[in-house]
């Protein structure tokens, strides 16, 4: 009985398991659909606003792939990985597309909106992406080898948990999300 | 892509049913927008009640449908869920893009931020 239980309990572990692999056509329905698996796997680990901020993030960089890394062409892939450990989620990124240009990890502004004082047809209608990137996710990294774009970025996690022990001695905050 | 036009007393609902606002359906929902906004020559609010993932893509399209209804007529937005709210503050979006909560109903609710936005005589 008591063998049955702890089988039972590792095929648990393993069918919801904090992590996520996965490799993807690289067009919009398929960065959609790994999406919402992504998000139906860690909903159980992650807080409701961690769990926005990851997918708003992966969004934004798998849509970027399809729409400039692979411009041009209708065949690509779209190499998925994301883990979750008690503190911090890791995500990595990789495709055969073209290089990232270097200004997207350039710091940026927003584009020009948001003082209030905006035309409406003078608002930007794109340019959002890689200030959300920036803004969502930590020690953001990336490098080209063998043709090949990789991408890893990290997002701390249970910054606001009110559920989990939290030592004293834990710095607040570390890093705020840029508003 | 579901979106669906409802003439109101003063201005015009577009409802988009669908459950994401992205990059795979941007195109589309400017597309279907344009066709049903030049049909109609006055207010517009577009309801994202259903809406529970947006990206930059469609911020993007909301963006551009806004520029469809110049002034002095008013494009606003209703039903914002909490993860679209969430793009337009990381964007800063939501100090340009006007608020007009619309119930199903058609009984509406004003915020008092919200009611300083222009409305139509």
């Amino acid at each position: 009985m008591a063998d049955m239980t702890t089988s039972n309990d590792l095929l648990e572990q393993e069918t919801h398991a904090p992590m996520l692999n996965r490799v993807i056509a690289a067009e919009p329905l398929a960065v959609r659909q790994v999406l919402i698996e992504l998000a139906d796997r860690l909903r159980p680990a992650l807080e409701p606003e961690e769990l926005a901020h990851l997918e708003l993030a992966l969004a934004e960089i798998l849509n970027n792939i399809v729409e400039h890394a692979y411009v041009g062409t209708d065949q690509g892939l779209i190499h998925l990985s994301v883990v979750c450990s008690e503190k911090v989620l890791s995500c990595a990124v990789a495709d055969d597309g073209a290089s990232l240009p270097a200004e997207c990890l350039a710091p940026r502004a927003l584009p020009g909106a948001g003082d209030g004082d905006v035309k409406t047809m003078a608002l930007p209608e794109g340019g959002f992406g890689w200030v959300l990137i920036q803004g969502l996710c930590q020690d953001l990294c990336y490098y080209r080898e063998n043709d090949r774009n990789f991408l890893a970025f990290a997002m701390p996690l249970h910054l606001h948990a009110s559920h989990k022990d939290t030592p004293q001695d834990v710095p607040k905050a570390p890093r705020k999300h840029r508003r | 892509m579901r979106l669906i036009a409802e003439p109101r007393d003063d201005y015009m609902l577009l409802q988009l049913n669908e459950d994401r606002l992205d990059a795979a359906i941007a195109i589309q929902f400017k597309d279907a927008a344009r066709g049903l906004i030049g049909a109609h020559p006055g207010d517009v609010v577009l309801d994202l009640r259903q809406v529970g993932f947006l990206d930059s893509s469609g911020l993007g399209a909301i963006v551009a449908v806004m520029k469809m209804v110049p002034a002095p007529r008013v494009f606003s937005l209703s039903g914002v869920t909490d993860n679209v709210e969430r793009v337009l503050r990381l964007t800063r979006m939501d100090s340009v893009i006007p608020v007009r909560n619309i119930e199903p109903d058609s009984a509406e609710t004003i915020s008092d931020e919200q009611a300083a936005q222009p409305r139509r005589a």
